[in-house]
């Protein structure tokens, strides 16, 4: 998934040091508060492990063999922040010291790998792990699932930037000057990989060292588990009061005219201001009548409270948050069942 | 690579050879270029921020043209540089090797779904490659060799060390600097203990372990390199502090340019320059 020198435009590489840099700065700023003199030290020999371990041919079911990246398992142990800074470390010596990625692409690695994957690994592995005790087979889950989670996200983000390649960079015969591909096989072509041995090695390293720290040294699980000693992590409340306010803004919606790309309903397309929008977005294409197949399975399911708007209210913002925290609601509904499962706690 | 992992790589095929393999390559390459940076060549008499500076201007400037031919001509300045800095050419060809590989790979199917003028149809299969596909596959691959090459020739070149500062010297933080040191030199010590943990399992097997054991023992190594890892790092802090650290850097100051220092960043500079505004 490294990118080599080439495959992106300098623009697009440009832009990819640019996204990359803020996060750069808040992960040095917030880990040198909290680790002040231990800094160094730490994010260095931190560094240089995840180097290592990309050289690790893990075995996969089925008789192949894959690499990980440790982005799951630098979430777990460091956090996102740190583990953002020890991951781009590596990335860039890979890059400088031995041809592995380009000198230029390193903004956009580090972008997709380090910050992007450390964020979704460690948001996973937050999400799914919870408040369980660092011992219980939820943590080892919820690492293995960040660990998937994490290089996937990067490598959709690699498929994109590659796919978007040939849409913005061409010269006047429509030669693509950088990766040939668009994204109908750009995405599909790395997701793959990624989505079966990729994932899956990324799935075992960080699941399975969690569960090896956890018979041997479970103080290291523990660093990134400040929930699992007091039953209730802080960030908690901050969770629900974004949720809040998200849902509270679900109305904004409201403020878009039109139906959104592929979001029609059969009776779109007989109606002629709808009929407009499709041929507009189509170049002209609009089929004559709602295609046979759109008919027929649109009446197979009829939700409860259609276009988020319930039959009882009038107020359409107002139908829009009630939906919000109905949906919200089953959601919470369907964890908090799954939660109570009974689940097997290690001694440690 | 020395005897004892050779033997390793040689004596077992499965995760044990691989991952060997892999340690051996980045040793290997490691080593390769600290000796090439020893020696007497054009670029090792070069300042390091000169090298960095000149191989950013080239690599920016053979991603930015849409010439083959350009491309091409920076393909062959960088062969120039690489000869004339004693380089040899055998690394040249498996670093071309390598590369053609894994871009050959992904280039090879544009030659046909790039959509564009026929061009050449396969006998037998009866593809067709189309004009627009062959000039986008090439481009790419030009592009993707020559600034692996320039890459390869500026670490080949340079110690890492001299490497390192030259880094300051285009406003790296300087904590990032020291952070990618410490980094390079621990590499080179988790590499031992990897090959020390992984020679002593190996000298105790009789035979070929079933695959869950094997993944077994991998993600057994990588947690205990996690736990030596915190170990080295709390030993590193306080041999650091006992030296006087206490969180903030300091480096010492770059030593001036030299006139054939600058004589190679103006060519390099006007040759780039003339390229992009042609």
């Amino acid at each position: 998934m490294h990118i080599p020198d080439g495959y992106l435009s300098p623009s697009t590489c440009a832009v990819a040091y640019a996204s990359a840099a803020p996060f750069w700065y808040v992960a040095m700023r917030k880990v040198k508060r909290r680790l002040h003199s231990r800094f160094l030290p730490l994010i260095a020999v931190f560094s240089a492990f995840s180097f290592v371990i990309m050289m690790f041919n893990l075995p996969l079911p089925g008789g192949t063999t894959g690499h990980a990246t440790g982005v799951g398992l630098a979430a777990v142990v460091l956090g996102p922040w740190a583990g953002m800074l020890a991951i781009s470390v590596a990335l860039v010596i890979q890059a400088v010291f031995f041809g592995d990625g380009g000198i230029t692409a390193i903004g956009a690695n580090c972008f997709n790998i380090a910050i992007v994957g450390s964020l979704v690994a460690s948001l996973v592995y937050r999400l799914v792990a919870g408040t369980s005790p660092t011992g219980s087979s939820r943590r080892l889950l919820g690492a293995g699932l960040a660990g998937y989670a994490g290089i996937n996200a990067a490598a959709l983000l690699t498929a994109i930037e590659f796919g978007l390649q040939p849409l913005l960079f061409h010269d006047a015969t429509g030669t693509p000057l950088y990766a040939p591909y668009a994204l109908g096989i750009a995405v599909p072509a790395m997701m793959i990989g990624h989505l079966t041995f990729a994932g899956f090695a990324e799935f075992f390293v960080s699941a399975g060292v969690a569960s090896y720290l956890q018979r041997t040294d479970p103080g290291l699980l523990a660093r990134e588990a400040p929930g699992a000693e007091r039953g209730k992590p802080d960030s908690l409340k901050k969770l629900w009061a974004a949720l809040a306010i998200l849902m509270l803004l679900t109305p904004l919606g409201l403020l878009a005219v039109g139906t959104a790309w592929g979001e029609w309903a059969p009776e779109d397309f007989s109606k002629a201001d709808t009929r407009r929008e499709i041929a507009a977005v189509t170049h002209g294409q609009a089929p004559a009548a709602a295609p046979a197949g759109l008919a027929r399975l649109s009446t197979v399911w009829t939700a409860p409270i259609p276009d988020y708007a319930p039959p009882i209210l009038k107020n359409a913002a107002f139908g829009y948050v009630l939906s919000a925290m109905a949906g919200t609601g089953l959601i919470i509904l369907v964890t908090l069942m799954l939660s109570a499962l009974p689940s097997r706690t290690r001694d440690v | 690579m020395s005897e004892g992992l050779h033997h390793l790589v040689h004596r077992r095929k499965g995760f044990l050879d691989r991952t060997l393999g892999e340690i051996s390559h980045v040793v290997d390459r490691s080593f390769s270029a600290e000796l090439s940076a020893a020696q007497g060549g054009l670029l090792q008499g070069v300042d390091a921020r000169v090298k960095l500076a000149g191989a950013a201007l080239l690599i920016l400037t053979a991603a930015a043209t849409p010439s083959h031919a350009l491309v091409a001509g920076i393909g062959a300045v960088a062969v120039g540089l690489a000869l004339a800095s004693r380089l040899r050419l055998g690394e040249l060809t498996t670093l071309w090797t390598g590369v053609l590989l894994f871009s050959g790979v992904i280039a090879l199917p544009a030659l046909f779904l790039t959509p564009g003028e026929p061009w050449w149809r396969v006998p037998i299969l009866g593809w067709t490659v189309t004009t627009t596909g062959f000039r986008t596959a090439t481009l790419l691959l030009a592009r993707v060799l020559t600034t692996s090459t320039l890459g390869s020739v500026l670490v080949s070149t340079t110690p890492w060390h001299a490497l390192l500062r030259a880094m300051r010297a285009f406003r790296l933080p300087v904590v990032a600097v020291v952070l990618i040191g410490m980094t390079y030199r621990y590499i080179f010590l988790f590499i031992q203990t990897t090959l020390d943990m992984l020679e002593g399992r190996q000298s105790r097997l009789a035979g070929e372990l079933p695959a869950a054991q094997r993944r077994g023992m991998a993600v057994a190594t990588v947690g205990v390199l996690m736990s030596k890892a915190f170990e080295l790092s709390g030993d590193v802090h306080l041999a650091m502090q006992a030296r006087g650290y206490r969180g903030e850097v300091h480096v010492l100051d770059e030593a001036p340019l030299r006139p054939l220092d600058w004589l190679m960043i103006s060519a390099l500079t006007v040759l780039c320059a003339g390229v992009l505004w042609r």
